[in-house]
């Protein structure tokens, strides 16, 4: 039985459109497979919910980090394969130098998180590579 | 999209999707796997995708894992749509299929009247 309206009904053309457009700019969920990608999705979202909190503009955080707007719209839509480790904790750095309020100690507690959930997240890759094997 | 291809799942672990406690999902495999012929009205004849019910859980599972800064705003990656007379939130992004090392784009619709239940329309 065919529902005419169903939600699923959907036109991928028509919404293809409207992301090369640029109306629709969807996020990048990054792939987060090691400790070293957990450390750069903590502190770029830091990044991220500063802007948020301060109700800043990306531009203001641009200017800020010293980086140009397309490089600072990847931060945004977390393109971490673009950032190094080292690069995201100096633009946190600089940032708190400027006066940002960044708990550091809040931040490592929500990397210790993190990785607990990345080790569950190895854990049932393992097991979905031995019963995709068997 | 036939009934019978609408699947519901109830997630092992329940997902906070913009600041929405998300406890289960539903989808037309189906849909994901052939797209949509809007002029037919009907699925593509070819399949382009294989994946499973469990494959369309693990691809909603990985927001679980993030702090998304959702726009709802030209150029966002948030949009407000109508369907079938009744608001809904229309959500955007790139997963990855860790199987395929791609990253494919999941689109989610989230009612106004939202209760516990996510949509996954497509991913592609």
């Amino acid at each position: 039985m065919k529902t005419k309206t169903s939600v699923f009904e959907f036109d991928e053309k028509e919404h293809d459109q409207k992301i090369e457009s640029g109306k629709i700019k969807p996020i990048h969920l990054p792939k987060i497979d090691s400790l070293s990608d957990v450390v750069k999705y903590q502190f770029c979202s830091e990044i991220i919910a500063l802007k948020k909190e301060q109700k800043l503009q990306q531009i203001d955080i641009a200017k800020m980090i010293n980086v140009n707007k397309s490089e600072v719209s990847k931060l945004f839509s977390y393109e971490l394969s673009k950032f190094s480790q080292e690069r995201l904790m100096h633009f946190v750095e600089v940032l708190i130098a400027n006066g940002a309020k960044i708990d550091l100690d809040k931040v490592w507690e929500k990397i210790k998180i993190q990785s607990s959930k990345l080790q569950k997240k190895l854990k049932k890759n393992k097991v979905r590579a031995i019963e995709a094997r068997a | 999209m036939k009934q019978k291809n609408l699947v519901t799942k109830t997630l092992a672990d329940a997902v906070d999707f913009d600041g929405k406690v998300i406890q289960k999902i539903s989808f037309d495999l189906e849909h994901i796997n052939r797209g949509w012929d809007s002029l037919k009205s009907d699925y593509n004849p070819t399949r382009r995708s294989n994946y499973t019910a469990g494959d369309i859980v693990e691809f909603f599972e990985q927001f679980g894992f993030y702090t998304i800064e959702w726009e709802d705003k030209q150029g966002g990656n948030k949009e407000t749509v109508t369907v079938r007379g009744k608001k809904h939130y229309r959500y955007t992004a790139y997963v990855t299929d860790h199987k395929a090392s791609q990253q494919k784009k999941i689109v989610i619709d989230i009612p106004y009247d939202f209760k516990d239940e996510g949509i996954v329309i497509t991913v592609y």
